[in-house]
């Protein structure tokens, strides 16, 4: 029991160690923060990519089509 | 094979590479992981019907309900799970690494390897009979190899795009993909190999840890991970703190590992592993309130978003079923609780709540939004919302019967109720739990058809309402105004740490973390593990007595049998230091009877009874007819038949079911050898301490039924008929498979044992005889001994046994004394040396001669039937034919004489 109790310390002391960087560093607050902005910025990214991916593709097929037509 | 929009290569390089979603993948994964969804439920409904109708489709091997329940885990876990987050990957890693995956011919090869080399094949082994009695690692050794081939594959695909990445700034829900897979791949050959070398105790304390790695290891991070791209990508907002996520990113991988040993708690391993498991298991609580509370605020103003849209629903009630199931879980690993609830269908219901309320709720929700943002895919969001509906129902139900069936088994199982009384009181709730199963499969059905059917879908419309600051005026923990308001832009926020000097360390911060996860991680095999097993061998030096017999060829042959039908999912063989395992089972099961035991057969749930004891219970006459048709010895058991194991008929049983047979009589035999008598006060502790400790001393409970109460049968008539009653309904449960309906010994068991059982017509039965009979059963015959019947069922059932005799035609003329010197004289020459010159039964041979010879003076044959077993004699039993020996005359005068011994009470 006292190696497991010294893992539950330890664990504690980790968490706690960020926990004290929160608290005593403010101005660290937007670097733990700023990846959950990043993956809107994806989001947003995303269907304008897949819009002009698939309009390409058309664009692709209609040239395909109208040479073949001709 | 494409990427979005049907392009073979990557797209709009400006706009961004997120759009590395390999759609042939995505669709493939998708379709795999529903129609192996399909089977698995498919499986499950099979498997609770056979509950209630354990002789339906009882002619497969394949179709056996143990060899089934291999199939179902394993086909949720790889089948299910696996092809549902493998899709959800091709999607989401490309953002969350801004990279594609390492190569679509690689992720085709993985594709290969998962379905076609691990699930199918998977299956086909365990259903024909070739597999692993491990909880979560029920597929057998060849198959754990493609796994690992497999996991590592996944992680070539999934992991190296990040690490190309790097990790300074990587999203939460990356990490969660890389710890989860990272981290199966290395506690899954631990828990599935490890087992096979390391008997018994020792190779528990490592499969311990599989079961609780492989949801908290696997199916936890990698749904945590879908919710946390889901959320954010449907709400179009920030998650309410990443600095949360992270903490309990980290938190979920440190702790977790730490927890496996909780599902063998009162078991042979050592104590302080255990309760360490359990001091971890309350301590993951805490990491789990965390994760949802964050998951939960992010969520926060967002209901019409949770309501309008199916995916995000799916998730938000997964995140709600993760944080029930996980306060359950460090519920049920404390020691008053896990007492009570283990093996009982409360865990069946909490495993259910795990791996279909959290994992595949979320695990759904990631493939709905996947799928419909995914342009050229049909996408039903009707069918998809009817799923959600029938799927809520369905589990609702489920885990809400299932948990109050457990507790109800937990209380029949503290209390002095026979075994069976567990199962036919349980009935009703299986019956319900079978019905939910029913809308789970149409929900996996509409889920079906929401990716099959209605519109082709269009590119998801972002375009600028992606919020950023919250409603609350915040951006979550502590953090506002660091991002720009109104639409999001293509700028990052400020770099904090680039602007503080001697915090750029922190930019490594992962680094730490990573290690300290890989610490402890292997720290959770060091102290759950190894140091459990140093403290075992040394246990095992100090205890095993020597010169026990090991397992002879054929109950080998049998415990392989026993492992091929899945025994393992129904039977424990562990039985626990509590007083009600002790004072049921036997004393508790002891690390030294499973020294030689690869991999050992504890089992995680109990249907029928422990069998760690099994050895000298019952005939083998009795087993083999258990195994052909369990009904015709239990009338209300619900184990499957196994009639494969004979040839057309339970007189005529196949090799393997003699070693099945000779296994089952194996078990315990060494404990019995070695004089086992359980555990002794320890020194220098007094009862309290010892309570407060959670062990207890089983001085107190009787090792042996003890002699038999006396059952008084004399009463008042309408008393009597009221009993006799009664009796009737108790013989009706428990004896009519072996004595039929009417006591004439000719039911349906009857043929195949040897005594034949006893028809209760033919004799008149003493208080005495019935009392010692029906509490310790007849040694050397089937009839076991029913003293765990409460007392006044007995009393009612020897009033039922008595009120069975056939009345005599014709009163027996009183012997002349001419007659009763020729009969005595007879009687001393050919019968007085088993059943002793009294007829009481102890003559000088009678202590070698099973089934004990009859004792007249308290039991009364009929006068027909003395004269029958004189001249024919009793199969099976030392009684001989006489018809060659003795007259006509001699037989009836004898038959006259012992008549005349019995001792009216």
């Amino acid at each position: 029991m006292v190696v497991f109790n010294l893992i539950v310390l330890a664990i504690t002391l980790l968490m706690g160690g960020f926990l004290l960087v929160w608290i005593c560093f403010p101005r660290l607050r937007p670097w733990f923060e700023a990846p959950k902005y990043r993956i809107l910025t994806w989001e947003q990214r995303y269907p304008e990519a897949v819009r002009s991916a698939v309009e390409g593709k058309r664009s692709t097929r209609s040239t395909r089509g109208s040479e073949t037509s001709a | 094979m494409s990427t979005v929009g049907e392009t073979s290569q990557p797209v709009s390089q400006a706009a961004s590479p997120v759009v590395w979603t390999e759609v042939a993948l995505v669709r493939a994964h998708v379709y795999a992981a529903l129609v192996m969804v399909g089977y698995v439920t498919l499986l499950g409904i099979v498997m609770a019907t056979k509950f209630h109708l354990p002789d339906w489709l009882g002619d497969s091997s394949w179709l056996t309900w143990g060899r089934l329940r291999y199939a179902h885990t394993q086909g949720v876990f790889f089948g299910w799970l696996g092809n549902a987050f493998l899709a959800f990957f091709y999607y989401a890693v490309p953002r969350l690494a801004e990279r594609p995956v390492t190569s679509r011919t690689l992720g085709w090869i993985l594709f290969v390897v998962w379905n076609g080399l691990l699930v199918l094949p998977g299956w086909v082994l365990v259903q024909v009979g070739v597999s692993q009695p491990l909880e979560w690692g029920e597929f057998p050794l060849v198959s754990d190899a493609v796994a690992v081939v497999a996991l590592l594959l996944a992680c070539v695909q999934f992991v190296w795009p990040f690490l190309r990445g790097g990790l300074a700034e990587l999203y939460v829900a990356g990490w969660y993909v890389i710890g989860g897979l990272v981290f199966t791949l290395l506690a899954y050959p631990v828990g599935n190999f490890v087992p096979e070398i390391e008997p018994g105790a020792k190779g528990a304390t490592y499969s311990g840890l599989w079961i609780h790695d492989a949801v908290g290891l696997y199916a936890t991070p990698l749904a945590l991970a879908v919710a946390y791209v889901v959320i954010p990508a449907t709400t179009r907002r920030p998650i309410f703190s990443h600095f949360l996520s992270m903490i309990g990113f980290w938190l979920l991988f440190l702790v977790y590992p730490l927890n496996g040993t909780h599902h063998y708690v009162f078991s042979s391993i050592p104590m302080e592993a255990q309760q360490g498991a359990i001091v971890a298991s309350v301590y993951q609580g805490v990491d789990v309130v965390i994760v949802v509370t964050n998951l939960l605020l992010s969520l926060r103003l967002s209901a019409g978003v949770v309501a309008r849209e199916t995916p995000l629903r799916f998730v938000w009630l997964g995140t709600v079923a993760y944080l029930i199931v996980s306060l359950q879980g460090s519920l049920q690993a404390l020691m008053p609780v896990n007492r009570f609830v283990h093996f009982t269908d409360w865990v069946i219901g909490h495993s259910h709540l795990a791996m279909i309320g959290f994992a595949s709720f979320t695990a759904i929700g990631g493939m709905l939004h996947v799928w419909e943002r995914t342009p050229g895919l049909r996408y039903n969001a009707r069918a998809a919302n009817w799923a959600f509906w029938l799927l809520t129902l369905g589990l609702g139900i489920m885990v809400l019967d299932l948990t109050a069936a457990g507790l109800v088994q937990g209380h029949l199982w503290q209390s002095e109720a026979p075994w069976m009384e567990s199962v036919r009181l349980s009935q009703p709730y299986w019956l319900i739990r079978t019905l939910s199963g029913i809308p789970i499969l149409l929900g996996f059905m509409a889920l079906a058809l929401s990716v099959t059917t209605g519109p082709t879908g269009e590119v998801v419309t972002a375009a600028a309402t992606l919020l950023l600051p919250s409603p609350l005026g915040g951006e979550g923990l502590g953090v506002r105004g660091t991002a720009p308001s109104g639409a999001v832009s293509d700028s990052e926020p400020p770099d904090a740490l680039g602007e503080t000097p001697g915090l750029l360390w922190l930019r490594q911060a992962y680094v730490i973390t990573a290690v300290a996860g890989l610490g402890f991680f292997v720290l959770s095999f060091a102290v759950l593990a190894v140091w459990p097993n140093q403290v075992l061998d040394r246990q095992l030096a100090d205890s095993r007595p020597a010169g026990l017999p090991p397992l002879s060829a054929s109950e080998l042959r049998g415990r392989h049998i026993y492992i091929r039908e899945g025994c393992v999912n129904c039977h424990s063989q562990l039985i626990r230091s509590t007083e009600e395992d002790v004072r049921r089972f036997g004393v508790s099961s002891q690390a030294w009877e499973t020294a030689n035991e690869f991999p050992q057969l504890w089992g995680t749930r109990r249907v029928g009874p422990d069998l760690a004891r099994e050895h000298g219970k019952r005939s083998r006459d009795w087993h083999l007819v258990h195994l052909w048709n369990p009904r015709h010895v239990v009338p209300d058991s619900n184990m499957p038949p196994y009639p494969w194991l004979f040839d057309s008929s339970p007189t005529r049983p196949t090799q393997e079911a003699l070693d099945l047979v000779a296994y089952l009589e194996s078990l315990g035999r060494e404990a019995k050898l070695a004089g086992l008598t359980g555990p002794k006060p320890l020194p220098g502790l007094d009862p309290e301490e010892e309570k407060r400790l959670g062990m207890f001393c089983d001085c107190a409970i009787p090792r042996t039924p003890g002699p038999s109460l006396l059952l008084n049968t004399r009463m008042e008539p309408s008393e009597r008929d009221r009993f006799a009653r009664r009796g009737g309904e108790v013989f009706a449960r428990n004896c009519v498979g072996c004595h039929g309906t009417g006591g004439k010994g000719d039911g349906p068991a009857a043929e195949a044992l040897l005594p034949r059982p006893r028809d209760l017509r033919t004799a008149s039965f003493s208080d005495r005889a019935l009392s010692d009979v029906l509490w310790n059963g007849v040694k050397g015959s089937s009839m076991p001994g029913w003293h765990d019947l409460p007392a006044n069922d007995l009393r009612a059932l020897a009033v039922f046994v008595q009120s069975l005799e056939e009345r005599q035609e014709q009163p027996d003329k009183v012997l002349s004394p001419s007659e009763l010197t020729t009969a005595q004289a007879l009687y001393t020459a050919n019968c007085a040396a088993c059943h002793g010159t009294d007829g009481g039964g102890i003559g000088f041979s009678a202590g070698s001669v099973v089934p004990p010879p009859t004792n007249f003076q308290q039991l009364r044959p009929t006068r027909r039937y003395a004269e029958q077993v004189l001249a024919e004699g009793v199969p099976g039993t030392a009684m001989a034919p006489w018809k060659s020996k003795l007259s006509d005359d001699q037989r009836r005068l004898l038959a006259r004489y012992v008549r005349q011994l019995f001792r009216e009470e």
